[in-house]
């Protein structure tokens, strides 16, 4: 006779940087049912977001630190959209060079931590090795390794000189082999493959139905990046998606290992683009409107809505992509191995503070 | 919405006046829709997590930091029941 327990994973856990409680009834090391309590990182960001319109430029970098930026980029291009300006073209390019490489962050730490959660902690460390080459040269293009404080409204104040550039494009050079390999390896290694091939499916229909978004979706079949939309300065460089059709903890791995080639190509398509120029127009009085607009963190599409009367904000709404991404774990989980439920947690790549906010 | 694919992306909910605004946008093809409704002081709405699953988080949400009465959307989803009631609001 079988017995069924309740196991909470969480809120403290080694699997887990950040606190998130999953209620699992497990049966015989089958999860036959998940609960997914969050919250425990709430801290009112949306109430302290919309009390200084001026001061969110900063603070909004402190909803999340591994898309720091992109919060920093979607709620300049909102609020620039109602004071009715736009960022200068070079401001534009600034801003999608740093979405790119805090992508590259974000996917390797994603990537380090599905290793680590299967076991493959030399994976882990060189995904983290990698990522390290790439904060430091963060450091010296903006001061700081995660909060870049480089977006302004109206563009940025941080401009990249042509030693920077130089700089990037080395540092490129540098780590494109390395990360050829290790995404290789993601993609190819007969134990990694094997363990994740499989684990956590969440079909297309399945996907709809949550609202997924990001390699989530995008794993899935789903073919939908909010940079097809042409923000910043995606118009202006070729971009196509990448999708598959698995829907497992390996497709959404391949996507992220796919994804940081990528960002390489349009950082270094960027950098060819771009021209000497202006890095920031002239915000002056904020008027009364509203507006909303997105862009593709690495988890998937960041949406900031913002309502302001004269001079002040009324209203600062955020959806990050891990608030529909993490609910997931309620579905995808069921039916899981016990064994399994780190690395499949892993692969969805949730961020506690951004879906608390 | 949902028979032509469209996925939602989020409920935005805001004080409007004494009752509540709320703006569902969705993405339909690529493209930002929204569609706002305006409900009267303490109007309740029905959940559409029985069509858009995601939606219910997006509800609970709301029903936290609006205490707005959704029938379907429990609340305790960010705040506990110690918790200053629906703190996002200032006319209530």
């Amino acid at each position: 006779m079988s017995r069924t327990m309740i196991i909470p994973f969480g809120p403290q856990h080694p699997a887990f940087l950040e606190p998130i409680n999953l209620s699992l009834e497990v049966s015989e090391e089958k999860v036959s049912s998940v609960k997914v309590n969050i919250g425990y990182n709430h801290r009112g960001m949306e109430y302290a977001l919309a009390l200084d319109y001026k001061k969110t430029q900063y603070l909004v970098e402190r909803v999340c630190g591994i898309c720091s930026f992109h919060h920093s980029s979607v709620y300049c291009q909102t609020i620039e959209a109602i004071f009715g300006i736009e960022a200068p073209e070079r401001a534009q390019i600034i801003r999608t060079i740093f979405m790119e490489f805090q992508r590259l962050t974000s996917h390797f730490l994603a990537l380090g931590h599905v290793a680590e959660a299967a076991g493959y902690e030399s994976l882990f460390m060189r995904s983290f090795a990698v990522r390290e080459h790439i904060m430091r040269l963060l450091n010296r293009l903006t001061g700081s390794r995660v909060h870049y404080s480089v977006n302004i409204i109206g563009g940025v104040r941080t401009d990249i000189s042509a030693e920077g550039a130089r700089d990037i494009l080395s540092v490129i050079d540098e780590i494109r082999p390395e990360v050829k390999t290790l995404r290789d390896v993601f993609l190819n290694d007969v134990t990694l493959v094997h363990r994740l091939s499989g684990a956590g499916k969440l079909t297309l229909d399945e996907a709809r139905d949550w609202c997924a978004v990001g390699p989530v979706a995008r794993a899935s079949g789903i073919k939908e990046d909010a940079r097809l939309d042409g923000f910043a300065a995606y118009g202006k460089i070729d971009f196509q998606p990448i999708v598959r059709e698995e829907g497992d903890a390996f497709a959404r791995t391949a996507i992220r290992a796919e994804e940081c080639i990528q960002s390489l190509d349009l950082i270094e398509k960027c950098i060819m683009i771009m021209k000497d120029g202006e890095t920031s127009a002239v915000a002056k009085k904020l008027p009364a409107g509203s507006s909303y607009s997105r862009v593709e963190a690495p988890r998937g599409e960041l949406v900031y809505f913002l309502r302001s009367e004269e001079k002040k904000l009324s209203r600062l709404k955020i959806k990050t992509p891990a608030s529909v991404n993490v609910p997931i774990l309620a579905s995808i989980l069921k039916n899981a191995s016990l064994a399994d439920v780190p690395v499949i947690a892993a692969s969805i790549d949730p961020c506690i503070c951004c879906t608390d906010r | 919405m949902r028979g032509s694919k469209a996925r939602l992306a989020t409920i935005v909910a805001e004080e409007n006046g004494d009752g509540m605004r709320l703006t569902y946008i969705y993405d339909l093809n690529g493209k930002m829709r929204d569609y706002q409704y305006f409900l009267l002081p303490h109007e309740q709405i029905d959940s559409i997590s029985d069509i858009y699953i995601g939606a219910l988080n997006m509800e609970r949400e709301i029903v936290d930091l609006f205490g707005l009465e959704i029938n379907g959307a429990p609340p305790e989803l960010l705040l506990v029941e110690e918790s200053k009631h629906a703190p996002l609001r200032k006319n209530l």
